[in-house]
C-alpha cells in the first residue's frame, strides 16, 4: 500500500512539486528567520565571549542589560577582591567614544578599557599584532570587520584605503595609534568595538565617562559559586553573574525591551501561514482529485486506516523532503554570508524547532484532506 | 469454502444451512437516499437470487436502481430494509471492518470508467486488490502479470494506462477484478466505453475466466449486444425487478441483439 500511495504523489508532478513547495517555504523562512533571530540574541551576548578568564561580572545593580553600563566607583575591584572566596578581581571600562574619520565625519565606537596590569578581558583572537601590544603608547587594538568602518587613512595615492596595523585613528581628539587587528564575536550592536587599556580609555573618555563599568572576577577553585556572589552582593552592594546569566538577562532585555520578537514571530507566522495555504491547499486538491481512486480502493476492501496511513506516508514525504530542501537552501544562505555581518551559525535547536513547525504544518496541511479520505464512500466509484 | 468462511464460523454455519446454491439471496430490499429535504426511494422492495456459476445482468432504464442495487449487493451501501444474503452472509450482522475484509476477499468490482490508478503500470494496478489483502509485493506483482497473461496483455504488463486502449485498460481492469479469484465479481457497465468487437472480448474473458460453478456475475448493463451472454436477465424499473429473462441467448443469440426486438 506504501507503494501505491507513493506512486499516487509522485504521479501528478504538478501538485507534488506544489505542495513540497509550499512545505519548503515555510521551513525556509522559519528556519532562515530563527536563525537571525537566535544569532541576534545571541550577539547581544557576544561581549562575554571574550571574557573566559573570569567566571563573575561584577556590574551596578539596576544594570539591566549588558550595554546598559553604569558607573561603578573606583575602589569597586578592590572591594570584590577583597571578598572570600575571590581569587582576583580586575576593573574594565566600556564606554563610547566618537572617532573622528575623513572628511569631517565621525562614527561612535565602544572602547573597552583593560585593566592595565593583566590585560584580562582583551580580544580572544587577533589577526594581526598581539593583546600585549597595548603596552605600547597611544596603542588601541580594532576589529578587522570594523575596520572598512573606520576609513580615516589616506594611501600613497590619496585614496581612502581600509586602515591597519601603524596607522592613526583620532578618538576624542587624541591621536590612537592602531598596534593590532583582532577578531571578535559580531557584536548585537554594530558600533566598532576598539581594545585599549583602562588607563588610556578613562584619558581619552570624556571626564563623565571615566568611571569604570564592570568589574571582572574569578572564583577561587572548589568555590561555591552562588556563595561567592551572594558575599559579593552583600560586602559592595553590587551585583554578581556569572557571564552566562548576564548573557540571558542581556536576551531576556532586548526580548521584553525591543520589537525584534514581534517582528521576527510576525515572519515566522507568516512563513507557516503561507505554507500551510499552499501546501493545504495543493494537498487538498489532490486529495479530492484521487477521491474516486480512494474510493475504489475502499469498494476493492481498503480499509479506512490503510487509507489514512497511505495520506499520511504521503504527508510525511513531502514534509520531509520540503524541511530538507528548505533548510538546505537556509543552509546555502548563511554559508554565502560567511565572513560577514550576516554571519550566523545555524543550531540544530533551530532545526529541531523547525521541523516541529513543519510537522504542525503538515498537520494542518493535511487535516482537511484527511477529513475527506475519513467520509469517502467507496459508492463513489459507481457514481458517474 | 473460502479463507472468510474459515474466519467466521458463525457465516459459515448460515452459509451451510441457508446456501442451497445460491450466490445472491434478496428479498424486499429497499435503499432511499435524502437529497435537498426530498427522499428519493432508488429501490422499491427488490427480490433477487442469483445462483452460483450464473452470469446475471440487470437491465433498465437510467435511474431505476441497477447501480444502487449491486452497490448493496457487493457491501459497498447499506440497504435500509429487508433481507439480502451474498455466500449466505449479511452485511447488516457485519462491522464496518468485516465488511471491507469481505468484500476485499469476497468481491471483485469493474468500473465503468476503469479506474485504474494512472501512476500505477498495468501490471501494478492489477495488483492492487491483493496487496490490499496483505500479499507481498513481488508475490502480487507475479500473480498480477499471469493474470494479464490470460486477459491477452502479457506484452503490455509495464504500460501505464494512458498507453493503453479503452478496451485495454478495461481487460486490466477485469484482470485487476479477477487477480485475487473473488467468488463475486460486479460490474457496471463494463462495456459501454467500448465496441461491439472489444465489448465482446471483454464479455467471453469475464464469462470464461472468472465464472464457474463457485463464484457469480452480475453485470449492469445498458449494452443489447452483450444479452446474450447472460444467464438470466433482470429487468428493473423505478426500483423494482419487473421481469426475469431466462437463457437470453436462446431466445435472442449468442452474437448479440435487441433484447427488445
Ligand atoms: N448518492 C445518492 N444520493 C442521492 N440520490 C441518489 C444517490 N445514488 C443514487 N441516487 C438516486 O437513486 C436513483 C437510482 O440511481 P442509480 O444510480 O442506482 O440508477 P441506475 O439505474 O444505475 O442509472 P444509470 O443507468 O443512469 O446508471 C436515481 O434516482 C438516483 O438519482
Ligand atoms: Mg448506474
Amino acid at each position: 500500500m506504501n507503494f501505491i500511495a507513493l506512486r499516487m504523489l509522485t504521479g501528478d508532478r504538478a501538485k507534488y512539486l506544489g505542495i513540497v513547495f509550499g512545505v519548503m517555504l515555510s521551513a525556509l523562512l522559519i528556519s532562515h528567520q530563527v536563525t537571525i533571530f537566535v544569532g541576534l540574541m545571541s550577539r547581544t551576548r557576544s561581549v562575554f565571549q571574550t571574557l573566559d578568564h573570569a567566571d563573575l561580572i561584577v556590574a551596578d545593580a539596576a544594570t539591566e542589560f549588558v550595554e546598559d553600563v553604569r558607573p561603578l566607583a573606583d575602589t569597586a575591584a578592590d572591594r570584590v577582591r577583597g571578598v572570600g572566596g575571590v581569587e582576583w578581581a580586575v576593573p574594565m571600562v566600556r564606554t563610547t567614544i566618537k572617532a573622528r574619520l575623513e572628511g569631517g565625519k565621525s562614527r561612535t565606537c565602544i572602547v573597552v578599557g583593560l585593566d592595565d596590569a593583566t590585560l584580562i578581558g582583551g580580544p580572544s583572537q587577533m589577526v594581526e599584532g598581539a593583546v600585549e601590544d597595548l603596552r605600547l603608547p597611544d596603542a588601541v587594538i580594532i576589529d578587522h570587520l570594523d575596520a572598512q568602518k573606520l576609513l580615516s587613512v589616506r594611501g600613497a595615492d590619496g585614496a581612502l584605503r581600509v586602515p591597519g596595523v601603524g596607522d592613526w585613528i583620532e578618538l576624542n581628539d587624541r591621536q590612537c595609534r592602531i598596534v593590532g587587528i583582532s577578531h571578535n564575536p559580531r557584536p548585537f550592536l554594530s558600533q566598532p568595538i576598539i581594545y585599549t587599556t583602562l588607563t588610556r580609555a578613562q584619558s581619552i573618555a570624556p571626564p563623565e565617562r571615566r568611571t569604570i563599568s564592570y568589574v571582572l572576577a574569578r572564583t577561587q577553585p572548589g568555590a561555591d559559586v552562588a556563595l561567592v556572589k551572594s558575599a559579593i552582593a552583600d560586602a559592595t552592594g553590587l551585583n554578581a553573574y556569572s557571564r552566562r546569566e548576564f548573557g540571558f538577562k542581556t536576551i531576556g532585555y532586548y526580548i521584553r525591551n525591543t520589537g525584534i520578537p514581534v517582528n521576527f514571530g510576525v515572519t515566522v507566522l507568516l512563513g507557516c501561514i503561507v505554507g500551510i495555504a499552499i501546501s493545504g491547499q495543493t494537498f487538498y486538491l489532490f486529495i479530492l482529485d484521487n477521491l474516486r481512486t480512494l474510493a475504489a480502493l475502499k469498494a476493492m476492501g481498503a480499509s479506512t486506516m490503510q487509507l489514512v496511513r497511505m495520506v499520511l506516508l504521503q504527508a510525511s514525504v513531502v514534509g520531509v523532503q520540503g524541511f530538507a530542501v528548505g533548510v538546505g537552501l537556509t543552509a546555502a544562505f548563511f554559508v554565502y554570508y560567511i565572513g560577514t555581518d550576516l554571519e550566523f551559525d545555524l543550531h540544530w535547536e533551530v532545526l529541531g524547532l523547525t521541523a516541529m513547525v513543519i510537522v504542525l504544518v503538515i498537520l494542518c496541511a493535511t487535516a482537511a484532506g484527511v477529513a475527506k479520505v475519513l467520509r469517502v464512500q467507496p459508492a463513489l466509484v459507481f457514481r458517474g | 469454502m473460502t479463507s472468510i468462511m474459515n474466519e467466521h464460523p458463525q457465516a459459515a454455519r448460515i452459509h451451510e444451512t441457508a446456501g442451497r446454491g445460491l450466490a445472491i439471496h434478496c428479498s424486499g430490499v429497499t435503499k432511499g437516499f435524502t437529497a435537498g429535504g426530498n427522499t428519493i426511494r432508488a429501490l422499491r422492495g427488490i427480490d433477487l437470487d442469483v445462483r452460483l456459476g450464473e452470469l446475471a445482468m440487470l437491465v433498465g432504464p437510467s435511474g431505476c436502481g441497477k447501480t444502487t442495487l449491486i452497490s448493496v449487493v457487493a457491501g459497498i451501501l447499506d440497504r435500509d430494509e429487508g433481507e439480502c444474503r451474498v455466500f449466505g452472509q449479511d452485511f447488516a450482522t457485519m462491522s464496518a471492518r468485516q465488511k471491507t475484509r469481505f468484500r476485499g476477499q469476497t468481491v471483485g468490482f469493474v468500473f465503468q470508467q476503469f479506474n485504474l490508478l494512472p501512476a500505477l503500470t498495468a501490471a501494478q494496478n492489477v495488483a492492487v486488490p491483493l496487496l490490499i489483502n496483505g500479499v507481498a509485493h513481488a508475490a502480487a506483482i507475479k500473480a498480477a502479470k499471469e493474470m494479464l497473461d490470460r486477459v491477452g496483455l502479457g506484452e503490455r504488463t509495464e504500460s501505464l494506462p494512458k498507453q493503453l486502449s479503452g478496451g485495454q485498460q478495461q481487460r486490466v481492469a477485469i484482470a485487476r477484478a479477477m487477480v485475487h479469484r473473488p467468488r463475486l465479481i460486479v460490474c457496471d457497465e463494463p462495456t459501454s466505453a467500448l465496441d461491439h468487437e472489444t465489448g465482446h472480448t471483454v464479455m467471453r474473458l469475464l464469462k470464461n475466466v472468472a465464472l464457474d460453478e463457485d463464484r457469480a456475475l452480475v453485470i449492469v448493463t445498458h449494452d443489447a449486444r452483450i444479452f446474450g451472454f447472460a444467464d438470466r436477465i433482470f429487468k428493473m424499473d423505478d426500483g423494482r425487478i419487473v421481469d426475469v429473462v431466462r437463457n437470453p441467448s436462446a431466445s435472442i443469440g449468442a452474437s448479440g441483439g435487441d433484447a427488445h426486438a
